[in-house]
């Protein structure tokens, strides 16, 4: 099946899950219309509900699901969906509140009916769910904290909403409905079950041993991981995972990080992260011995995505080099002989990691390795400054009829190549890039 | 452009949740539809108007409306008058009724005495589903 019919398979199924549940409401007793607001702001909610289900399906990580669209772009319409969900849910009270504000009772929770409350209080909830994930760096929440949190919240607004609903009890009272919609909430608490408990546990019987750690240069470091008592994983060159150190799965302490390893060596894993975060920070006191756990791999950012191509052009930033190293090092394993060209560019020479490695593969590769420096010393013979228009047209093969373009590095910097890039003719559909720091 | 793809799912997403959420209440409103220069005090019947004041919200009566609270035996319980009221929050039911519910039914307090009459009328009909 071809990735587009993949993608519209799934976008069908989505609207599906999200819409049904509105028209099962219609099944057999239906109560009478009280207006058309009215009737209005119960489907918002009714649909706002069904939404809140799938936002836990989006997050589940399920490869099938992810791997035609990207597990980056899913995680991205995770957020804006969420915005959404809240627009609908804040409709769904405004318009009683405008209409038929009797409706709505006292909010005083020692005297309001309990499921009124519940309402009030699932809408305060994802209030605060869409302020601590949008605004998580300037409220200088951690980003392990803010994971829990965000799993507590969105568990308590999601009871809290049925509860609301079951309380309430308008237009899921027939017993066919009630049947339907217990059936629809079950589905999704057990994907909650499944996603912290059952796949937890599963990782746990999958352990890494940390082998190594070095550093990859001046703030960055290289972390190799050997598969115990099971084979590893298989994954593309370029592709990521999810990395649990000294905790367990169920803790809820994973951080994403391209493998950067040759994708033809899968019992032994190699990470390599640089000091950025929370987390990242301390990755340089990990020893050799400690136990890892890997949930992966996602992503479509590989050369193994287009077999076909006569040819790749990789431009990344700083520690965007993981993928591209992984793909370098996966196509020397397998004596490609495709033109490369890879750009990299970095704020200083130190920083530049993988240097030596780099001039390596360009014996065993068709390799073309350009850096480039911001700020570069008087010694530094190669170009400076920034991946612009015109380095491009002075750096990339003439002939690159059937290329494609791999970037990773910064988000300012990954926009203004791409801009760059469509400037010199290359066309959108051939460059592809991952979105992170999502909050 | 992938990110811009989440984006436009999304805004579909968004639309026809409202456009299928208007329909689904077109569907439940469809006098809204076929008659809305309906004169209301031609059909000021006890039925119509415990659908028009909303009764159906919190009450269900002979199969229709919310069955958290049926209303089907309230005639057997209560005289004409003490479903009026009921209906309209009357003081003597303070301490009976709770405060929000009393402040929801003081609206009723508005409609005329044939209006309430009628609605009685409607619930205290003999082949209401017992």
């Amino acid at each position: 099946m071809t990735s587009i019919v993949k993608i519209a398979g799934w976008v069908f199924a989505y609207l599906f899950l999200i819409l049904a549940p509105l028209f099962v409401l219609l099944i057999g007793e239906v109560p009478t219309g009280s207006g058309f607001l009215w009737d209005f702001s119960m489907a918002l909610g009714f649909t706002a509900m069904a939404m809140l289900g799938v936002q836990f399906f989006l997050t589940a990580r399920f490869r099938r699901v992810t791997a035609p669209f990207g597990i980056d772009i899913i995680y991205y319409f995770h957020r804006y969906l969420a915005i959404l969900l809240l627009v609908l849910i804040f409709s769904h009270y405004l318009i009683i509140r405008l209409t038929e504000p009797e409706a709505l009772m006292q909010l005083n929770p020692l005297v309001a009916p309990w499921y009124m409350t519940a309402g009030r209080l699932a809408l305060l909830v994802f209030v605060v769910m869409i302020v601590t994930s949008l605004w998580r760096k300037a409220l200088q929440i951690h980003y392990d904290e803010w994971r829990i949190l965000h799993i507590v919240l969105a568990v308590t607004g999601f009871l809290l909403a049925l509860m609301h609903i079951q309380g309430v009890g308008y237009y899921i009272n027939a017993p066919v409905k009630q049947a339907l919609w217990t059936i629809y909430i079950i589905f999704w608490l057990w994907l909650i079950i499944y996603v912290r408990i059952i796949k937890p546990w599963r990782l746990l019987s999958r352990p890494y041993r940390v082998t190594r750690i070095q550093r990859a240069c001046c703030n960055s470091w290289s972390l190799s991981l050997q598969a115990e008592g099971h084979s590893g994983i298989r994954f593309k060159p370029g592709q990521f995972v999810w990395l649990t150190l000294r905790s367990t799965p169920f803790q809820i302490k994973e951080h994403p990080f391209s493998i950067s390893s040759s994708a033809m060596k899968t019992e032994q894993l190699e990470l390599t992260i640089k000091e950025l975060g929370d987390f990242t920070r301390t990755i340089g006191t990990t020893r050799v011995g400690d136990i890892a756990y890997i949930d992966g791999p996602y992503g479509v950012f590989s050369v193994d995505q287009y077999p076909d191509a006569e040819g790749f052009v990789f431009i990344a930033g700083g520690i965007g080099v993981a993928p591209i190293i992984s793909m370098l090092r996966t196509l020397a394993d397998r004596k490609d002989s495709r033109p490369l060209t890879f750009i990299y560019a970095n704020n200083h020479e130190d920083e530049i990691i993988f240097k030596d490695e780099l001039e390596a593969l360009k014996c065993c590769l068709n390799l073309n390795v350009v850096h480039i420096l911001r700020d570069a010393s008087n010694s530094w013979m190669g170009e400076t400054g920034y991946v612009t228009e015109s380095l491009l047209k002075k750096i990339l093969p003439e002939k690159r009829d059937g290329f494609q373009y791999f970037l990773c590095g910064p988000k300012g910097m990954s926009r203004s190549v791409q801009i760059n890039l469509y400037r010199t003719g290359v066309s959108r559909s051939c460059i592809h890039f991952e979105l992170f720091d999502m909050v | 452009m992938r990110e811009n793809m989440a984006k436009i799912i999304v805004i579909i997403t968004g639309l026809l949740v409202v456009i299928l959420s208007m329909f689904f209440s077109a569907l439940q409103n469809p006098d809204l539809l076929t008659d809305p220069s309906q004169d209301k005090a031609s059909v000021a019947s006890g039925s119509r108007l415990f659908l028009e004041q909303g009764c159906v919200r919190c009450h269900s009566f002979k199969g229709e409306g919310n069955s958290h609270l049926p209303l089907d035996e309230s005639a057997d319980k209560y005289t004409h008058a003490e479903l009026i009221s009921w209906i309209t929050g009357a003081d003597d039911l303070k301490g009976i009724m709770s405060s929000s519910t009393m402040k929801i039914k003081s609206k009723y307090q508005l409609l005329t005495r044939e209006e309430l009459g009628a609605i009685v009328e409607y619930l205290q009909q003999s082949d209401s589903i017992h």
